[in-house]
């Protein structure tokens, strides 16, 4: 039986999700895409805290995190799952618009999965993000221990 | 650091050049021809005694014999008085001239006989009594007298009849026709000519002796016992007198000791017969002249003694104690003591100057010093304001960068964004009107979507330009040739299907920032093998130049489009193309970043090209000595 893998997308942009989301589905990711809008929610709903305490129970088998977040930033996002035990075996993709050095050396550091860059082109972005989603979600094999949504 | 020890005896380079040995050969200068005046004054007096002396002994001796010669005269005319009694002279008794003869000896107590001779030497008469007969034949008196039928004297002898030394005298007894017939003699007492020779007064040393022609000493003083009445022909003082019978000469005499004779003869009629000289010794002569001498020397090793300390001391004091404190203040100055001081007090004289002058100097160097302390202490002080100054423009600087850091992460983050947004909503929008809208809409569509791609790689661009800028470049070692096989191997894609010519020479390694360098490389060959593709056959050759001591330079040369020289100029500014972009895409940063790249590593950027023949894109990098990175 396939199992719904929980897809967490964390990003503050509007229209970046609705480019995200289109892509995801014109390839027929079924995933159930959780998607929250700054650091302090994403974190939030990863430690089902608040108003996410009584989500669903599982992880998501990929996060993809943007850098650029309001209140709490990305790289913060990232050091705190890094850090936690039960947390840190979940993957995170940076997906963000800077290739700038600093910035990807302390998201390797920090233990990141994996560092993309959101190109201009629509087509570019989209076939990243088609590979993110045929890779993490389906070819993957999340960390055992991780309870799968339902 | 120890002072220097003002010891003025203390060596001070060799002996002759040093001042105080030079002082006191001045101060005995004078001295010399002073001794060699005392020297040659005592021979001047040597000399003049000599002649004094011979002048003493020639009177001397003319005294003595004049007073010897009485005897002679004396005798002489008793004589020739007798001679004029023929009573006496002719006479036939002997017994009456035997009591003339005793009666004329007391009378005359000088004479020891009297007598008459016949003419074939017997002995007539005479006052000392006979008992034979005599003969006096061989004696000289008588052999004279009948010789020269005048008065004659006699050598010395021992009277037959006296036993006595004594001295005959002999005088012609003539007849009326002029033949000798008789002789009549006296016979003097010897003792009397040395009685009359000791009553002259004779300097010390000297002495008085007579002589006769054989050579036979008649009287001697002093000593008389001892010479007299001895015959002495060997000896060179009595051949002398018989050889020179007349004036000085000088010699060591009858009893060795050297003096200055003088000789007088006596003569009977005209032959000496008798020689009076008179000997003073010559040392005793000199006495006084070296008397003087040393008096002389004495009084001038004095003067030159006393000239010397006087010397010494002058020079110690005026000369040499300033001059040696002069020195040690050089020193001390030298050593680097800018309070150094002569010490000398300021007179008149030309030391005086000298320490007035070495002074003014100190204080000149003194302030001088000072002046300089003063300077250097302002030139730290600007050093450290500048230095501050520098360090406050760095941070400055550092803080504008980091602006700058944070400005460009920005644009990267926010610029680009909207730019998907609107490409992606362009591309959706067309997905979902497929069949809704016409050509021209979705040309409309396709435009924006290319717009915002294309502002996304001018940013990309720009902010890669931007960054070429703001690193630091750093020095290292670049191989050229590998890095340029490497980008050739990164172009892979964009070379599929393409068939290149590469003519890549054995390019050297150069100094740079090798990520920079790169960036040129880069930008250079994709260039290349982007305006080369209308070209079937593209050929791109790759070279260096290193002809000059001061840079080395490099060249891509493609025959590709070329382009216009008239633009030349343009082609390394901003975003400054010479192509449309449907024929060759691009954002026109490319050869910006170059001649940036270059710019910063001191080189040059130039280009020729020809339109449809190709184009030759040359830079420099200056070699490592010239190198002002």
């Amino acid at each position: 039986m396939k199992e719904l893998k929980r897809i967490l997308l964390v990003e503050d942009s509007e229209n970046d999700i609705e480019l995200t989301l289109e892509a995801l589905s014109e390839f027929n990711l079924a995933n159930e895409v959780v998607v929250v809008r700054d650091g302090a929610e994403a974190l939030d709903y990863l430690f089902s805290r608040n108003q996410f305490a009584s989500r669903p129970a599982g992880v998501p088998v990929v996060v993809l995190l943007d850098l650029k977040l309001p209140k709490v930033t990305g790289v913060e996002v990232l050091r705190q799952i890094k850090s936690e035990p039960l947390m840190k075996v979940i993957p995170v993709v940076i997906v963000t618009s800077s290739r700038e050095e600093p910035d990807l050396r302390r998201c390797y550091e920090l233990g990141c999965n994996a560092y993309v860059v959101k190109p201009v082109d629509f087509r570019q972005f989209a076939d990243a993000i088609k590979k993110l989603g045929c890779f993490w979600a389906i070819l993957n094999e999340p960390a055992p221990g991780i309870k799968r949504g339902n | 650091m120890t002072e220097m020890p003002q010891n003025p005896d203390a060596a001070s380079g060799p002996i002759f050049s040093r001042m105080r040995t030079r002082l006191i050969l001045l101060v005995l200068l004078p001295v010399i021809p002073m001794l060699a005046l005392t020297f040659y004054t005592n021979l001047e007096e040597r000399q003049n005694e000599r002649a004094r002396v011979r002048e003493g002994a020639e009177a001397l001796s003319q005294l003595a014999a004049a007073k010897e010669e009485n005897f002679v005269k004396n005798t002489r005319q008793l004589l020739a008085t007798l001679a004029e009694f023929p009573f006496l002279v002719f006479s036939t008794n002997r017994m009456i001239c035997e009591t003339h003869f005793t009666n004329l000896c007391r009378l005359s107590p000088d004479y020891q006989n009297f007598g008459l001779i016949e003419a074939d030497g017997t002995l007539f008469c005479s006052a000392v009594k006979t008992n034979g007969r005599v003969n006096v034949s061989d004696r000289s008196y008588f052999q004279r007298v009948v010789e020269t039928r005048r008065f004659a004297i006699g050598d010395f002898q021992v009277s037959r009849l006296t036993h006595l030394p004594s001295l005959n005298f002999s005088y012609p007894v003539l007849n009326g026709e002029g033949a000798l017939v008789r002789v009549l003699f006296a016979s003097l007492k010897l003792s009397l000519l040395n009685d009359e020779a000791a009553q002259i007064l004779l300097p010390n040393g000297a002495v008085i002796n007579v002589i006769d022609r054989t050579g036979t000493v008649l009287a001697q003083f002093p000593e008389p016992e001892r010479w007299v009445g001895q015959s002495l022909t060997n000896i060179p003082f009595v051949q002398q007198i018989l050889k020179q019978h007349k004036g000085t000469f000088e010699g060591p005499g009858i009893d060795g000791v050297p003096r200055l004779y003088a000789v007088t003869p006596i003569r009977d009629g005209n032959a000496p017969s008798l020689f009076v000289s008179v000997g003073i010794p010559v040392h005793v002569s000199f006495a006084r002249a070296d008397f003087i001498l040393v008096r002389n020397l004495t009084v001038l090793s004095l003067v030159g003694l006393l000239t010397l300390a006087a010397a010494r001391f002058y020079g110690q004091r005026y000369i040499l104690k300033p001059v040696v404190a002069l020195v040690a203040a050089a020193k001390r100055l030298a050593d680097g003591d800018l309070k150094a001081r002569s010490g000398i007090s300021y007179g008149g004289g030309e030391l005086s100057q000298l320490a007035r002058a070495f002074d003014g100097m100190a204080d000149t160097l003194e302030k001088r010093q000072v002046e300089i302390e003063r300077a250097q202490a302002a030139i730290n002080q600007i050093n450290s304001e500048l230095e501050q100054r520098v360090k406050d423009r760095t941070a400055q600087l550092e803080g504008l960068n980091r602006e700058l850091e944070a400005f460009s992460y920005s644009v990267s983050h926010d610029l680009r964004a909207p730019l998907r947004h609107i490409d992606g909503f362009a591309q959706m929008l067309r997905k979902n009107s497929v069949g809704a809208l016409d050509e021209k809409s979705t040309r409309y569509l396709g435009v924006i979507g290319d717009s915002a791609k294309r502002m996304g790689n001018l940013i990309d661009d720009l902010l890669a330009f931007s960054r070429m800028g703001r690193r630091e470049i750093s020095d290292v070692v670049v191989d050229t040739g590998a890095l340029i096989r490497e980008i050739i191997a990164e172009l892979e894609t964009d070379l599929r299907g393409r068939s290149i010519e590469w003519s890549i020479a054995d390019l050297p390694q150069i100094r740079g920032d090798s990520a920079m360098l790169r960036v040129v490389w880069v930008n250079l060959i994709s260039n290349a093998v982007k305006y080369t593709r209308p070209k079937e056959a593209a050929r791109i050759e790759i070279g260096f130049e290193n002809n000059s001591s001061t840079e080395t330079i490099f060249y891509i040369r493609d025959n590709g489009v070329g382009f216009d020289m008239q633009y030349a100029d343009n082609l390394f500014g901003v975003f400054q193309r010479l192509h449309r972009d449907a024929e060759f895409e691009g954002t026109g940063i490319g050869l910006a970043s170059v001649r940036r790249v270059i710019n910063r590593h001191g080189g040059r950027t130039w280009a020729e090209g020809q339109l449809n023949e190709g184009a030759s894109f040359y830079f420099s990098i200056p070699k490592p000595t010239q190198r002002k990175l």
